[in-house]
């Protein structure tokens, strides 16, 4: 019992640093990317290639003042960035990033915890993490921030349930809801590679980055027309904190759809050696983060119209469809 | 271990409704209202039920309390309005309720006297908690009472956007 906690805390505090550093410089390729895709250097100055910006940054957020708006409801503007980080950072809790090894003559696995309700307990956090971006708009007592919030709010409940719907056909392939036999029953042949599903792998990806309010679905914090949305009022470490959720949100979800379609640790059509299997799973999550900047710097932002369209007269119809072609699928051809 | 998480929960579950009904902003009740459905999901998993323990978390705390939270922001109640004092019908059926709902949470308090006890032992929770379990009795012998729910259900839906909508 006692070297079970005593492994867990390590695992736990050890997943939670690098995920932190990972956050830090995937602000850091963000800024480099979206610069070169508009033409321009992105952050060059404070060390080589920019690369000491993140740890500038996150000092300025330390030593900025806190402001706190006149009017606002101050437990919940305080709790709100809170809010918004904790979900963001508790899904990872469940993602299978490498298999196992020995140390010590421990076998100690690459996971935090496996339960066998992984993928639910994604989605369960998922609808958690909507209240920080809601709390905080509407705490900050600012038109603006509400608006932002209420659009927020709308977008990530239409969204999360093409989210949801369009997950069960990977269910129904891989027959497991344990991220960790998901990612074992793609030794192989990843998901991505199977025909059936490259409809929900698609679905899958423009749902997620609604969920995550990427552009082209970045409609809460639409600059030009909400002045920055429901973080309008947060100053220093308040709104570094939402800054880190967005981030560690688009890293957890790359991770995500690297477990659900990519294969996770595994190589396509060959077995992966042991030592092959964390590098494997980290290059293909960044691969993911690159493309989430590379999208971000390509499409226009839709309007707030055509987002509840979307996703509610589009996206909901071709996932609940879905469901009865890959069940069709399994009891008729397979 | 497992009581010290029950009673952190359990704790929390109370603090959150006590949180609900003396929390004059209705935005803090609801997050109330979303404090204790949390705590409640964290004693269902204490109790093995982990697929009851996520869709606690998914329907209740996330899209329900959500919509609602959204609506009270949508509506911007900043305050409730000063609560009459006089007397009230709904107060007294609202008591007799609750009384009935206390009485029924007292049942199970009944087998410590009796000695006699049911037939969820802890070894019989773990066993039926798993989805498996589950979506084998589901899709099994309550198939029908299933289906008929989510036709239920889906009439419901129909008949709320019916009422809703104007104009079709």
């Amino acid at each position: 019992m006692l070297d079970f906690v005593i492994e867990s805390v390590i695992k736990v505090v050890v997943v939670f640093a690098v995920l932190m550093l990972f956050v830090a410089y995937t602000t850091w390729i963000e800024r480099k990317v979206l610069g070169r895709i508009q033409v321009r250097h992105g952050p060059n100055r404070v060390g080589p290639f920019g690369l000491l910006q993140p740890i500038a940054d996150g000092l300025k957020g330390f030593f900025k003042e806190d402001i706190i708006p006149s009017n606002t409801d101050r437990l919940l503007y305080a709790l709100a960035p809170a809010l918004s980080i904790i979900p963001a950072l508790l899904v990872v809790a469940v993602i299978p990033f490498g298999d196992q090894f020995t140390l010590f003559g421990r076998t100690i696995t690459m996971r935090i915890t496996d339960i066998n309700v992984g993928l639910l307990y994604i989605l369960g956090l998922a609808g958690l993490g909507e209240y920080g971006v809601m709390l905080g708009g509407w705490a900050s007592n600012n038109r603006y921030g509400l608006l932002g919030s209420l659009r927020t709010a709308a977008q990530m409940i239409s969204y999360e349930l093409a989210l949801g719907i369009t997950l069960i056909s990977v269910i129904m392939v891989s027959g497991s809801l344990s991220l960790v036999e998901i990612v074992e029953a793609q030794a192989g042949l990843w998901n991505v590679f199977k025909p059936i599903l490259w409809v929900p792998f698609i679905l899958y990806i423009i749902c997620g980055l609604a969920e995550i309010n990427r552009t082209p679905f970045d409609m809460p914090e639409a600059e030009s027309e909400l002045a920055c949305g429901f973080n309008i009022e947060y100053s220093s470490m308040k709104f570094a904190m939402f800054f880190m959720a967005e981030y560690a949100h688009a890293i957890s979800l790359a991770a995500l759809i690297t477990c659900l379609f990519l294969g996770g640790w595994n190589l396509p059509f060959v077995a992966t050696p042991g030592f092959l299997k964390l590098p494997v799973f980290l290059a293909k999550v960044f691969a993911l983060v690159f493309f989430f900047v590379w999208e971000r710097g390509t499409f226009p932002r839709l309007r707030y119209d055509q987002i509840m369209r979307f996703g509610w007269k589009v996206l909901m119809p071709i996932a609940l469809a879905n469901i009865v072609v890959v069940g069709l699928y399994y009891t008729v051809i397979a | 271990m497992m009581l010290a998480m029950f009673f952190l929960a359990a704790g929390v579950a109370v603090l959150g409704a006590l949180g609900v009904l003396l929390c004059r902003n209705p935005i803090h009740s609801a997050l109330g209202l979303v404090a204790t459905m949390v705590s409640l999901a964290v004693v269902y998993l204490l109790h093995h039920a982990e697929f009851i323990f996520v869709i606690q978390l998914m329907v209740y705390a996330g899209a329900v309390m959500g919509l609602i939270v959204f609506v009270i922001m949508l509506l911007d109640i900043r305050r409730e309005e000063a609560a009459s004092s006089r007397f009230a019908p709904g107060k007294v059926v609202g008591v007799g309720l609750a009384g009935l709902f206390f009485v029924a949470i007292l049942v199970p308090f009944t087998s410590r006297l009796t000695g006699r006890m049911g037939g969820m032992t802890e070894s019989a929770l773990e066993r039926i908690g798993s989805v498996q379990y589950l979506s084998d009795q589901l899709f099994g012998p309550y198939l029908l009472p299933f289906e008929i729910a989510s036709i239920l259900l889906l009439v419901g839906l129909v008949g709320a956007v019916t009422l809703a909508k104007k104009k079709l």
